[in-house]
């Protein structure tokens, strides 16, 4: 390779970047990927070389599977429940409503609370014995829907996922008043003449523009979904029987607590390889478009 | 000006060569039992203890929340970096990192004789030995398996305190009617879960679970297929409260039997302080915003077997301190250590410890009330008369007992099935 004045100068500017990017993701990725295929605690100066007897174990681990599903199925109604929140919202608060600013301000303020306070509030909110929801319930005559939300291996993942929405739809919100703004309201306006009522409007002129911001929330959420460790280890911890597992909470609790650093490592390159595979998915997806 | 310059060499050699004979050891701990110091620098009770007890030692102690330590230890131990004392829960923690410590029977030995051990608990020390090596001290135990139940509340619906397990359903279930908590428990914690199955267990035949953590016996042995089957049946039968899996131990847990909402849980004397002294108790109303006084007491569960006893309680050490082999300074870690592990017993004993020496009576002069002083007094004598420990060793089998109790609980195994489970988890164990 001919290394001209100018060639050394490119190297010279993309070089900070490279060497940061190197230690800090591809020597970690590189790392577990080589402590992946040994049987290691994470601590001990000795480990033993099992091949891929860490990657057989995790397809047939009935926990880590329970885990990949609990993440799917997280991800799936959170995203999109989001996103139908967020649109719903953006799109009412560009009719004509009266204080605007302050709704604005409810949506989006539980976006800025941290997770530890969240986790604590609805920790409490959904205590079967003492929480603000029985209690609510018992209130209005509905005893008979008191439940011991958390407790119960049935409703805990899906009492998170309130707690998840109720947080994260005010971000979306934001994304999707920002894009609404740069619709043309012309287009509305020959709608309405050719007799559009407001479904077809949100139908055929308002969602499909808003596909940028689609794809990118979608791109956030499936990151997010992956990285989500916080509200479940701040409540449930996984439980009850493992019905509110991740594999980001399982990465911990193998590689922390029962020092299995070579298993928590081939689940956490699974994660990484799972984020991969559907950020290039989407990614060619809308590059295509 | 000449003099001025002198006298100024003169006093910054002192001062430095003063601060050179004291030795610096450092300490990293969880829990440091206040051998810290608060956020404006001053000497927590114990450090202020030790300061009084070893002037030429300088003992830095850095407490880290405990999600913390566990990440931070494994890369400091594995660097050769780590601090010259740390703090160990016995078990599978210190086992994973008995081979970075240094083994403390020679200087045992020199400081307190052959018979060195005479001092020390016997329970607390098989614990802190791995593989024949003495790898740490324990500083103070913790002895489990009690019931923790509200007098005042009994009283008020002229109840007794149940002394076997029928009364235990039957009292249980009146409280509730009463809208009150009867038994609440923590089931989302593994620990206290472990905690409740190891007391079951050796209420129904002693010593099983232990045998069957060494691989001596199944764990599909009948008697523990029973213990896991009685809890199971906590679930169902009213003495647990409903959602008991969406519930801490801490806050939980422990806010609703100290403000009067539930009569009873299982506890142990870690929590002593926060319960029976004036200082702690004070600090529990504080955070928990309730004024009233309430009688507390302590006895073992509920008789299981029919031998018309309580149970047993059963202790580990609750924090053990080791020494890195890695340290530069092993004679001065090892007079801070002694003086932490021997002197200050009687400092952990004001907060009503259980000690990890013989002979060491709780200190009762913050206790709250004379009823407090007679449960005390009741729980000492029951951890003076232990039988096994609360730790499991084997990291495989405590995940794998974990989620077998959270399976029975839920209905989703029955317990010969969850038991089935962990006896796969300990055939794998390397023992």
């Amino acid at each position: 390779m001919n290394l001209n004045k100018s060639n050394v100068r490119d190297i010279l500017y993309i070089l900070p970047s490279f060497i940061f990017i190197t230690i800090f993701f591809f020597y970690p990725i590189g790392y577990i990927f080589g402590i992946s295929f040994f049987d290691w605690n994470g601590v001990s100066q000795n480990k033993s070389f099992v091949g891929l007897e860490n990657y057989k174990n995790f397809f047939v681990d009935p926990i880590a599977l329970k885990a990949l599903k609990n993440q799917i199925l997280w991800g799936i109604i959170t995203i999109f429940s989001q996103m139908f929140l967020g649109l719903s919202m953006a799109i009412l608060l560009r009719s004509k409503v009266r204080f605007k600013i302050v709704y604005k301000v409810i949506f989006f303020f539980p976006n800025i609370i941290s997770i530890v306070v969240v986790a604590y509030i609805f920790n409490k909110i959904y205590d079967n014995n003492f929480g603000e929801l029985n209690y609510f319930l018992e209130m209005i005559k509905l005893n008979i829907l008191s439940h011991p939300w958390l407790g119960d291996p049935d409703t805990a993942l899906y009492c998170l996922m309130v707690a998840n929405i109720w947080q994260w739809s005010g971000f979306s919100f934001l994304l999707y008043h920002a894009g609404l703004t740069q619709i043309n309201e012309d287009l509305y306006e020959s709608a309405r003449i050719d007799g559009a009522n407001i479904f077809n409007i949100v139908r055929s002129i308002v969602i499909p523009l808003l596909k940028p911001t689609h794809i990118a929330l979608l791109i956030l959420g499936i990151i997010g979904t992956l990285k989500t460790f916080d509200i479940i280890y701040l409540t449930t911890r996984g439980g009850p029987a493992r019905s509110t597992e991740f594999l980001s909470t399982y990465v911990f609790q193998a590689g922390i607590i029962e020092f299995k650093a070579s298993y928590a490592s081939t689940i956490a390159l699974m994660i990484v390889l799972i984020a991969l595979v559907l950020t290039t998915i989407q990614v060619k997806a809308y590059s295509r478009d | 000006m000449k003099i001025l310059f002198k006298l100024f060499f003169l006093a910054f050699s002192f001062i430095w060569f003063s601060n050179i004979a004291k030795a610096e050891v450092t300490y990293s701990c969880w829990n440091c039992m206040t051998l810290d110091s608060d956020g404006e620098g001053n000497p927590n009770n114990a450090l202020k203890d030790f300061n009084a007890a070893a002037p030429n030692v300088k003992l830095v102690a850095v407490q880290y929340p405990y999600g913390d330590y566990i990440q931070t230890l494994p890369l400091s131990m594995r660097s050769g970096t780590s601090d010259d004392l740390m703090a160990f829960q016995v078990g599978s923690m210190l086992s994973t990192y008995a081979e970075y410590l240094e083994d403390l029977t020679p200087y045992a030995e020199k400081e307190w004789g052959a018979n060195w051990k005479d001092k020390f608990l016997s329970v607390g020390i098989e614990q802190t030995t791995v593989n024949g090596k003495l790898v740490a001290l324990p500083q103070v135990m913790s002895a489990a398996g009690a019931l923790w139940y509200n007098q005042t509340i009994f009283d008020k619906f002229n109840l007794s305190v149940p002394t076997n397990w029928d009364e235990w359903i039957s009292v249980s279930n009146t409280l509730k009617d009463n809208g009150v908590v009867g038994f609440m428990h923590g089931a989302k914690d593994s620990w206290i879960n472990y905690d409740m199955f190891i007391g079951i267990a050796n209420e129904v035949d002693p010593g099983k679970v232990y045998e069957a953590e060494a691989g001596n016996i199944s764990w599909t042995h009948e008697s523990l297929v029973k213990a896991t089957s009685l809890w199971g049946e906590m679930f169902s039968n009213g003495i647990m409260q409903e959602g008991a899996l969406g519930n801490a131990q801490y806050p939980d847990v422990h806010q609703a039997f100290t403000s009067g909402k539930a009569a009873m849980m299982t506890m142990g004397t870690w929590n002593n302080y926060s319960t029976f002294t004036n200082s702690g108790l004070n600090g529990s109303k504080e955070s928990y915003g309730f004024t009233e006084d309430f009688k507390y007491g302590i006895t073992g569960l509920p008789d299981m077997n029919g031998d018309g006893k309580h149970g047993r309680l059963f202790a580990s050490p609750d924090v053990s301190i080791g020494m890195s082999a890695s340290s530069s300074n092993k004679e001065e870690a090892w007079s801070a250590l002694k003086v932490i592990i021997e002197n200050l017993q009687s400092t952990y004993a004001k907060d009503l410890w259980v000690s990890s020496m013989t002979g060491v009576p709780f200190d009762l002069s913050d206790a709250t009330s004379d009823f407090a002083k007679e449960a005390l007094n009741y729980q000492l004598g029951m951890a003076n008369n232990t039988y096994g420990k609360r730790e499991f060793i084997y990291s495989e089998i405590k995940t794998a007992l974990g989620d077998a109790m959270q399976n029975v609980a839920v209905g989703d195994m029955t317990a010969l099935e969850a038991m089935e489970m962990v006896e796969k988890a300990s055939q794998s164990v390397k023992r």
